[in-house]
């Protein structure tokens, strides 16, 4: 008699990532790990709720009158996709708690893979042979941004138009092609569907077609590489990869997690409105409010077009504005820097051996000092997003917070990264147990030598 | 210890962690009937809270369930020799092959480029020219003493009104307008009109402080003086507003030309 499906299936597992697997199966399961498995997590409720709100979610700017259970809205005029999300919320049985739970989740994706990202560049997990996974990792986190950007825009609500209108106008600050890209993007007056149903097909269907495709990417090559791991008294991880098998005690793990964390949300969304779209009030043209802000994860650049001064350079019929600096330029430097960073520690160290074992932040001045300003730089940037609030707390005027700010941004990443190569340093030569990794292997050959 | 046998650095759970199937059992089941219990909430509509608390208790009666499982049938983790590492970056410096992909490349781009400048429509044309009369969003003529002192009027030209581009406000000064403004449109010596669009990165510039007689952007706080052609004096923009220039006709404002500027964000073309 044959096997059923579900036992030819768990066996299959079992040969292959399990148990009996041959070689051994490992997969990661320590603390850090665990940051990156909770954003799969988070993406896996995201895709949940937000399959449940897209049945009901209406991408469309008409105007249309709103009768319902809401008081404050019942019988206006609203965009529909404004009235869409007051339905969901208001209406809809356990719409509000989805809405919440969708927000609720976004924040923990975009902090996890933030976490994750800060955590593999400190401790050097992006050495050979896992640039690639590094690569991909980096992509997922832009993948990320694009949902938090297009979400924010989908309730269609007082500052929509605003975040629009930014995104035009950096594009706009592009030379040559700019303004032709932003015509073809963004042509046409709001209110008008075209850049809804933009946001929309992006959010709904593009990039999470894009994220899963570089997370499968991503995670058969940390299955394949072999989990990196910090050092350890009774294996030597750079001969020895140790973990567990990935079915089934590394899945019950990702199960549990997952129960865990979706019980964590749902609390959270019955405590904290997290969602307050109707709170801000729905598009009304050429109308904005005082504290306009966009999602936490993109702070960092209207951080920036808050500080970068106003000073246009012509070159040759070429206007470089503070918004192609601040929009294109500083982030673009930004994700570069993450991104090619293991490139430019090979070539500087010359240091191209494989390495399994996760070094100490202070391990490597170079890598310290990167790291430490590439995230004052941000950090900074983004609390500049937060001036008008600033300036209201401390009462004072919003111009000498900008002036400070602006002197902050120069100053601060350049101050950390001196004092984190200083700390890497004095470690080095005072130190525990550096004297292997600040020298490399005599194996290794230089960059890109052998042609 | 460099041992390339597989082998079990941590072992399996200690002993006493035995697994009990009626505890397992016990929680799985507490998890099924929340869950049960929450779609008969959901078709009785009940509300946000007793929704979400259902839900959780359930999520949290199968964490219970799943700990217990992973902690009984732990395996123990597993050791594995390291392969040799693979080279993860092809050997293209230097090579001929990267100077034609880096041609190519280029290539594409201007082609892109041409075709880009093709197929983009052209820029929107100005709503705005002489003798067009200043509406309300409902469509109403605008007279000067509709706009108090210290007072905002948004308006729109007649035939677009709404239209976001064409959005021009009305600021009723509290001192005579001065130069830089084009003088000769401004009705009363105090009522000014400029484009509602930021020249930083074209949010609307919807706040008006009067003690200063400001002009603010909430978006990125750039500060126009409306009493000076709304040249910049804070903040990152670097143009002025666009003036509309106004005249009274059968005592209802109209315009007595088109913006001095193309309203919006200055681009990259110089």
């Amino acid at each position: 008699m044959p096997p059923s499906p579900i036992a030819a299936l768990t066996d299959a597992l079992d040969r292959r990532v399990g148990r009996r697997a041959d070689p051994p199966s490992v997969w990661p399961t320590d603390f850090w790990s665990l940051v990156g498995h909770t954003a799969v997590v988070a993406f896996l409720v995201l895709t949940a709720t937000g399959i449940a709100l897209a049945l009901v979610y209406r991408p469309s700017t008409a105007p249309m009158v709103y009768q319902g259970s809401s008081e404050l809205y019942d019988g206006q005029t609203l965009p529909t996709a404004f009235a869409s999300i007051v339905y969901i919320s208001e209406d809809v049985p356990g719409g509000q708690l989805l809405r919440r739970l969708h927000v609720a989740a976004s924040h923990v994706f975009l902090l996890a893979i933030v976490a994750h990202l800060l955590r593999t560049l400190a401790t050097g997990a992006f050495r050979r042979p896992r640039l690639l996974i590094h690569t991909t990792g980096v992509g997922l986190l832009l993948v990320a941004l694009g949902f938090s950007y297009t979400g924010e825009l989908l309730p269609f609500g007082l500052v929509a138009g605003s975040s629009l209108r930014i995104a035009e106008a950096v594009m706009y600050a592009l030379p040559f092609a700019g303004q032709e890209l932003g015509a073809l993007l963004f042509a046409g007056e709001l209110p008008s569907d075209r850049f809804l149903l933009l946001s929309w097909a992006t959010h709904v269907f593009v990039l999470p077609l894009a994220f899963v495709g570089l997370l499968l990417v991503h995670l058969v090559l940390v299955h394949r590489r072999r989990p990196a791991l910090a050092e350890r008294r009774d294996v030597d991880v750079e001969v020895t990869a140790v973990g567990r098998p990935l079915w089934p005690d590394a899945v019950a793990r990702f199960a549990l997690l997952t129960a865990a964390l979706t019980a964590l949300l749902l609390v959270s969304a019955v405590l904290v409105p997290w969602s307050d779209a109707e709170l801000e009030g729905p598009f009304r043209t050429a109308e904005a409010t005082n504290s306009v802000h966009p999602p936490w994860p993109l702070f960092f650049l209207t951080g920036g077009l808050r500080i970068v001064p106003g000073i246009d350079l012509v070159i040759g019929g070429v206007r470089i504005t503070n918004v192609l600096v601040a929009g294109v330029v500083i982030p673009g430097l930004l994700v570069a820097g993450v991104a090619l960073y293991p490139l430019l520690e090979r070539w500087l160290r010359r240091d191209d051996a494989a390495h399994h074992r996760l070094d100490h932040p202070l391990d490597v001045p170079l890598r310290a000092g990167t790291v430490a300003g590439l995230t004052t730089l941000t950090i900074v940037l983004s609390l500049a997003a937060g001036i008008d609030v600033l300036a209201f707390w401390l009462r004072v005027p919003v111009e000498a917070i900008v002036v400070t700010f602006r002197v902050l941004a120069l100053v601060l990443p350049v101050a950390a990264a001196t004092a984190a190569v200083a700390a890497s340093r004095r470690r080095g030569r005072h130190g525990p147990g550096t004297t292997t990794s600040t020298s490399p292997p005599a194996d290794s050959h230089p960059h890109g030598g052998s042609s | 210890m460099t041992s390339t046998e597989p082998t079990e650095p941590s072992g399996p759970s200690p002993q006493g962690d035995r697994l009990r199937p009626a505890w397992l059992v016990g929680w799985l089941v507490v998890a099924a009937v929340l869950v049960v219990a929450l779609v008969v909430a959901w078709i009785g509509g009940a509300g946000l809270e007793r929704l979400g608390l259902l839900a959780a208790g359930a999520a949290a009666a199968a964490s219970v369930a799943l700990h217990h499982l992973v902690v009984t049938q732990d395996a123990g983790e597993r050791t594995v020799a390291r392969e040799p590492a693979p080279r993860d970056l092809p050997d293209l410096l230097g090579r001929r092959q990267l100077v034609g992909g880096g041609m190519a490349a280029v290539l594409l781009g201007l082609l892109a480029l041409v075709g880009l400048r093709r197929l983009a429509p052209p820029p929107p044309t100005s709503a705005w020219a002489d003798g067009v009369a200043l509406v309300t969003l409902d469509g109403e003529a605008v007279r000067p003493d509709d706009v108090p002192l210290g007072g905002v009027v948004t308006v729109w030209p007649e035939r677009a009104a709404g239209s976001e581009r064409s959005a021009v406000m009305l600021v009723r000064l509290r001192e005579v307008a001065e130069e830089p403004t084009r003088l000769d449109g401004v009705v009363d010596h105090t009522l000014v009109a400029y484009s509602r669009l930021c020249t930083h990165a074209g949010c609307a510039v919807a706040l008006y402080r009067d003690h200063d007689q400001a002009l603010f952007c909430p978006c990125h706080q750039a500060t126009f003086d409306a009493r000076r052609g709304a040249r910049p004096t804070a903040g990152p923009a670097s143009l002025p507003l666009p003036q509309l220039p106004l005249r009274v006709e059968d005592g209802a404002l109209v315009a007595a030309g088109d913006l001095t500027a193309a309203p919006g964000p200055v681009g990259g073309r110089a």
